[in-house]
């Protein structure tokens, strides 16, 4: 069930951030909060010991979504809100890479909306954080679907006029089976749950709270810290309970609860449910009967 | 080495008003008046808070003068318990950044606002160090020393560098 990882523990002994650094400079304003969940990502695969090239990280458009060139991992930017429809066959065909989608709100909630609730119900393996800056800031400024009411931007002058999207509610209606929130200026707390994420066996939705420092005066670092509860120090909080977790999901304002909010480890991936993978998936399937002209012949087809 | 003004404060000279707090940081950080002085230094606590370990800034607390020192206090108590290993100097001056001025006009192009974030990398460095030069003011040098070790290296490069001009 879930990822079979290649690297035994103590190949993966030594491993630092420095093997995921890479060349390319981020072009991300300063102090954004993108930083910290670039930084905590590194860390993230330190901590579970994996490789570069046992990585793959899928991601949208937007400020969030140029990540996977600045981590020396292996990377797949696709077109807007698509990145989970690519990264579902990435799962299908290799479910041994350890598979991560990374993008903003716009391009998982609003563009991507679709994805996301069929990813949701469907529990294909892999790890979905979103930078939730809450407007689009890579077009400079315009609200988003996470955007609160009556949040003033350059296409809603008069505030924004709708109700927001709280995705971690989103995400229980539509069956995911991990469903978490941490703070972009909380490191350690962002390290410790990509890594639960990422060793739940199944869809993970970690949503991150990622300060805009440009363009969202109101989402400050400063605001989310005065709400934030920590579910993960709240003993009487079980997230496998799902009456409980159906409430803190849905909470959102003067207190934002953080932390692991749901999970249920119990539910079948959708590999596992597919008849068609029963004898294993694409990518470890052998073919021994394909000679060298008929690859040719194949690949002809396609060039 | 003690500095001269550092000799004079621990030679029992009054502790440091408000007033004279901020006007170190307004100099230092060539801001246009105290209320700025005021907001730059709560950003610089609040990264302060996350970054350091919570005793140590309880002894920060003690030495400044009351605003300060409230601010920071309020800051201590959002924080996290432990100092958080992972702050580097991107996630210090978040909170300076995300209060500065950062867009200029609406953009002629694609109707979204004109971003100056870019350049404010060294004005954010110089607003942090201007609070620095005001809390290094207020300590002694064993809480100064204290203090540089245990800030994030790019950070406590900018801490020693931090001097009254």
């Amino acid at each position: 069930m879930g990822v079979e990882r290649r690297a035994k523990k103590g190949e993966a002994n030594g491993l630092t951030v420095r093997a995921f650094h890479s060349p390319v400079r981020p072009t991300w304003c300063p102090g954004c909060g993108d930083f910290g969940i670039l930084s905590a990502l590194k860390k993230a695969f330190v901590e579970l010991e994996r490789h570069p090239h046992e990585i793959m990280i899928v991601s949208g458009i937007g400020c969030g979504s140029k990540l996977p060139d600045y981590i020396h991992a292996n990377g797949f930017m696709t077109i807007h809100g698509r990145p989970l429809a690519v990264a579902t066959g990435i799962a299908l065909a290799n479910p041994d890479l350890e598979l991560l989608v990374v993008n903003g709100d716009g391009d998982a909630y609003g563009i991507g909306g679709n994805h996301f609730l069929h990813t949701c119900r469907r529990n294909i393996k892999l790890t979905h954080i979103v930078e939730n800056n809450q407007i689009y800031a890579l077009t400079k400024g315009q609200y988003s679907p996470t955007s609160d009411q009556g949040f003033q931007t350059t296409t809603s002058p008069d505030g924004a006029p709708e109700q927001p999207i709280n995705p971690t509610h989103v995400a229980f209606a539509a069956g995911a089976t991990f469903i978490a929130r941490t703070f972009a200026g909380d490191p350690n707390h962002m390290v410790a749950t990509f890594v639960a994420g990422m060793r739940h066996p199944g869809y993970a939705l970690i949503d991150v709270l990622q300060p805009c420092v440009t363009f969202n005066k109101v989402n400050t670092y400063d605001w989310y810290r005065e709400r934030l509860a920590y579910m993960d120090a709240d003993d009487g909080y079980d997230p496998r309970d799902r009456v409980q977790a159906g409430e803190i999901v849905q909470e959102w304002g003067q207190r934002i609860p953080v932390g692991i909010l749901y999970r249920n480890d119990e539910i079948p991936t959708y590999s596992e449910r597919v008849p068609a993978l029963k004898h294993g998936p694409p990518a470890r399937i052998a073919l021994p009967h394909l000679e060298v002209a008929t690859f040719d012949e194949l690949k002809g087809a396609f060039v | 080495m003690l500095q001269r003004w550092q000799q004079e404060l621990a030679a029992g000279q009054e502790p440091m008003s408000d007033q004279a707090f901020y006007r170190l940081v307004r100099r230092h950080g060539r801001l246009a008046g105290e209320d700025e002085a005021r907001s730059v230094t709560r950003q610089v606590f609040a990264s302060l808070a996350a970054g350091l370990d919570e005793r140590l800034v309880g002894r920060l607390v003690r030495c400044l003068p009351p605003t300060p020192a409230a601010d920071l206090d309020h800051h201590r108590r959002l924080g996290p318990a432990a100092p958080d290993t992972g702050l580097d100097r991107e996630l210090f001056i978040g909170p300076l950044v995300n209060a500065m001025d950062t867009v200029g006009r609406y953009d002629e192009t694609l109707g979204g606002m004109d971003l100056v974030t870019a350049y404010l990398d060294d004005d954010a460095a110089m607003r942090t160090q201007a609070v620095f030069v005001a809390v290094k003011a207020c300590c002694g040098a064993a809480l100064v020393a204290d203090l540089h070790e245990a800030l994030p290296p790019e950070i406590a490069d900018w801490f020693r560098e931090a001097r009254r001009s």
